[in-house]
């Protein structure tokens, strides 16, 4: 057991930020639910016993848990705007980068809650299995099963290749800078 | 063939992301290299991890600068714990009366506290008089006026809606400048404001959501408001009888560019 270091979370907000996108498919929720995450964690001395980031992972999830069942209580009128003026016409504006990166955040944010969560643990947080499936309450096995069919459907989704096949579903895709 | 349900999923994906155990992976390879169905189902996890850790977007700025005020407070306000516990106990109540008391002269004083502005708050000022005269239109960006919060300029919209900038005014609420322009169009007329820093807290009146941007419409004092973020601050667009459409219509029409 040792004190959270409320100065030392700052390193963890860009790759926190992903991943609080990638569980709320848009960028203003993800800035709301990080932005809460800190609230809550910073409320008070924190002992933790596993690495920073696993902990804030754990947080990131109560808080989102917590989001969602506040926004069912809470009686919400939504409808488009084409419901009622034409268009956005700032759409596709946006630089690529962040369009592809909007992308790949929303195709994740799409994948099934349990799916979507072993995802962005391990391949957008950076964590290791054994504390994902800390972080996540679930057993390791769980946690890679469940990384596998979230990364399986990605790869689908994104995937360039021509269609075989009749009936194949509208791809997106992607051009991505590979690291190496 | 190997049939597809007899993968080993957990091996594939450890070994695609680099988790797999030496002594593991080259019996894995051998199977591998023996079936197409494994190959293919390696290829697509390893696509999907090059895909997931090649994306670097970073935080915004503002929310940067909120979290890191967060965890400065909470730094500056944790020290010792030994001692603290039984002080505690002791002085919570008189702690609690004297928040009370703070939280009763900042709602005196009206906005002149320390806090981050509200919604309303801001929606007032949108409601305000003008105190200076309007910013210009920016010959080199067309669309947009010669004044910027955050690296978000404020609309031009006389040549597609008609409604002319007509005036400004700068207002600071707890340490955050509030930049405010009016436009009129037809004896019609409407506060564009933006908050400059972290996003407010905006919540319920009616959600409406287009091109990924949440537009949050709401009354107050019998005036129409639109909420929105833009660049990690927050926008309110105001106006006494104007209607929904005309207001959200001018909440997502304009077309600024981060400087």
């Amino acid at each position: 057991m040792r004190r959270l270091n409320p100065t030392s979370l700052g390193q963890h907000l860009d790759v926190l930020y992903r991943a609080a996108w990638g569980l709320c498919g848009s960028r203003e929720d993800a800035e709301d639910l990080v932005q809460e995450t800190y609230a809550r964690v910073l409320a008070r001395p924190r002992m933790i016993r596993e690495d920073e980031r696993a902990y804030l992972m754990r947080a990131m999830r109560n808080t989102f848990y917590s989001r969602l069942r506040t926004a069912s209580r809470r009686p919400q009128e939504a409808a488009t705007l084409e419901d009622i003026e034409p268009a956005d016409p700032r759409a596709g504006n946006r630089p690529d980068r962040v369009a592809e990166f909007g992308e790949i955040m929303q195709a994740i944010s799409e994948l099934p809650e349990d799916f979507r969560l072993a995802i962005v643990a391990v391949d957008v947080l950076g964590l290791s299995y054994g504390e994902a499936a800390k972080a996540l309450d679930a057993r390791e096995a769980t946690i890679t099963t469940r990384l596998y069919r979230a990364r399986q459907r990605i790869a689908k989704e994104f995937d360039d290749s021509p269609p075989s096949g009749e009936g194949s579903a509208a791809k997106r895709s992607l051009s991505v800078k590979e690291n190496s | 063939m190997t049939d597809r349900s007899q993968l080993p999923e957990a091996e594939l994906a450890a070994l695609a992301d680099g988790s797999l155990p030496a002594d593991r992976r080259a019996q894995l390879r051998a199977r591998i290299e023996a079936s197409p169905e494994l190959a293919s189902a390696l290829g697509e996890q390893e696509r999907a991890v090059r895909m997931l850790r090649a994306v670097d977007e970073p935080a915004p700025a503002a929310l940067r600068a909120h979290v890191s005020e967060m965890a400065g407070g909470a730094a500056r306000t944790a020290g010792p714990r030994s001692a603290s516990r039984w002080r505690r106990s002791l002085f919570v109540p008189a702690a609690t009366a004297l928040a009370v008391a703070v939280a009763a002269l900042v709602a005196l004083l009206g906005s002149s506290g320390s806090s981050a502005p509200t919604v309303p708050q801001t929606a007032r000022l949108a409601l305000a008089a003008a105190t200076s005269p309007a910013p210009p239109e920016d010959p080199a960006h067309g669309g947009l006026l010669r004044l910027r919060v955050g690296g978000i300029a404020f609309p031009y919209y006389g040549r597609t809606a008609g409604w002319q900038a007509t005036g400004a005014r700068t207002d600071t609420i707890g340490g955050r400048r509030i930049v405010t322009v009016f436009y009129m169009e037809q004896g019609h007329r409407v506060g564009y404001a933006i908050v400059s820093g972290a996003p407010l807290a905006v919540g319920g009146g009616k959600l409406i959501i287009e091109g990924g941007v949440n537009y949050r419409l709401q009354h107050t004092g019998g005036a129409l408001l639109v909420t929105w973020r833009q660049g990690g601050h927050t926008c309110v667009i105001a106006g006494h009888r104007v209607n929904s459409a005309t207001l959200l219509a001018l909440a997502s029409a304009e077309e600024r560019q981060a400087a």
